[in-house]
């Protein structure tokens, strides 16, 4: 798996405020990933199923949609066993229990860079 | 009726015992009296209609902490007790009819002392407070989901500004720059807001954001020229598309079309098949020459607003004019 990686890895972002994803995709995206994005959790399904690409998924967990981004984190889980998954919320306090194995939480407000170690160390046990 | 021997007196023929019993039975409060083992040994008309029975019997006999659910028993028993050794009681609780009707009871509990003092028996005085229990219970409820709503606006206002911030200072040329372009930006988020607060944050007209975010550019008459149909936004909506229209014409103020005295820009939008696309068209100003450094505005508006909307952006350094397109499908635009 390693050597597949690609030099600048695929981060999905999931966050449904425009002002704040337009934040994390340009943050990480200076940090050295590529990133796609999503503004719900089914938009985010959705790209998941249809490219082998991603690396990780960062993602907030309330979202507007059916779906919250806790719920989201363990369905990738269960389909993408390889996934980095990063969680974040500004009104939860994530449990580890309350996560898909491997997965991490990150309180907001978030500090960019320390995401994108933490997505780049998750990506790297996966590998 | 008969006549009265005194004001003061009651009617002739009609005893003091007499008298005690209507109140007994004709008011609605539930009323009992238990003995010293805590057993039912009367209740009134009122308490067989307000505990739904068939008649009294069904619950004489009956131990009366029984009747309730919960902590209610407790209170119960221990309300007894406190009777029996001559001292009233009061509780709320929870007890069920006798068909089965959850009903909350404010409870009186006081002692009958016989001739000599000592405790013959208990009265219960229970009084059926559901409606204002409920409308209590369904006040504290709303106030709690406001308060559940207002925390997670103002930490989701919180994140929007601190993505504000934080990109504001990844792309800044100087501290003085990031200043005035933080306080700036924060200026249009907080006029979003209110605009937003007198919907309830349901969204905003189309038309009032335009115009919010012309009318601060303030360039003379008839410079810039708006129109297009009646679309509400949605929250999100009205805050990116405020943002990005700060940017433009801030753009449009130092380079492009409003940076002289002649350029004009046109913002106009339609919905065609449940897709919108908004279009601002500079025209007139000095010729255009593409920015070689990406800052906040140029990469809000050049893709950062649309991605996601599942809509596309695209942004052209037209000589003649800068270029901004957007197109986002009508729904992403305002989520429910």
């Amino acid at each position: 798996m390693a050597s597949q990686t690609p030099l600048r890895p695929i981060v999905l972002v999931v966050e449904d405020e425009t002002l704040v994803r337009f934040d994390a995709i340009q943050s990480l995206e200076d940090e050295g990933f590529d990133v796609v994005d999503a503004y719900d959790a089914d938009q985010a399904l959705l790209i998941l199923s249809e490219r082998a690409d991603i690396a990780a998924i960062f993602t907030d967990v309330h979202m507007p949609g059916a779906t919250n981004g806790l719920q989201l984190a363990h369905v990738a889980r269960a389909s993408h066993p390889g996934l980095a998954i990063v969680v974040t919320s500004g009104v939860l306090q994530v449990q580890d229990d309350d996560l898909p194995q491997g997965a991490r939480f990150t309180p907001k407000p978030y500090d960019a860079t320390n995401v994108a170690r933490l997505v780049r160390a998750l990506i790297a046990q996966a590998a | 009726m008969g006549s009265y021997r005194d004001s003061h007196d009651f009617p002739i023929g009609v005893s003091d015992t007499d008298v005690l019993r209507r109140i007994f039975d004709a008011h609605e409060d539930c009323i009992k009296v238990l003995d010293l083992d805590g057993r039912l040994v009367r209740v009134n008309a009122g308490g067989v209609t307000a505990l739904e029975l068939d008649a009294a019997a069904d619950i004489l006999g009956k131990y009366w902490p029984d009747l309730w659910v919960d902590d209610g028993k407790l209170e119960a028993i221990a309300a007894v007790r406190m009777a029996l050794s001559g001292q009233p009681a009061r509780f709320t609780g929870l007890a069920t009819t006798g068909r089965g009707t959850p009903k909350w009871w404010d409870v009186q509990v006081s002692p009958m002392a016989n001739e000599v003092g000592a405790a013959a028996a208990v009265l219960v005085v229970s009084r059926d407070i559901t409606v204002q229990h409920t409308l209590a219970e369904e006040k504290a409820a709303q106030q709690q989901l406001m308060l559940d709503e207002l925390n997670h606006r103002v930490k989701n206002t919180l994140a929007v500004v601190q993505g504000i911030v934080s990109q504001t200072l990844r792309t800044a040329t100087s501290p003085e720059a990031a200043r005035n372009d933080v306080m700036k930006r924060l200026t249009i988020l907080s006029r979003a807001q209110d605009m937003l607060t007198g919907s309830s944050w349901t969204g905003a007209p189309i038309d009032d954001v335009v115009a919010a975010a012309t009318a601060a550019l303030s360039p003379g008459h008839n410079r810039i020229r708006t129109g297009g149909p009646n679309v509400t936004l949605g929250p999100r909506a009205v805050l990116s598309l405020s943002m990005a229209l700060h940017e433009l014409g801030t753009n449009a103020t130092k380079y492009g079309a409003l940076s002289n005295d002649d350029g004009s820009v046109d913002v106009a939008w339609t919905v065609e098949d449940e897709i919108f696309s908004l279009t601002w068209h500079e025209t007139g100003g000095p010729p255009v020459t593409p920015p070689t450094r990406q800052g906040f505005g140029s990469r809000l508006i050049a893709g950062g607003l649309a991605r996601g909307l599942g809509g596309e952006t695209s942004l052209t350094f037209d000589p003649v004019g800068v270029v901004w397109f957007v197109r986002a499908p009508l729904a992403a635009l305002d989520p429910a």
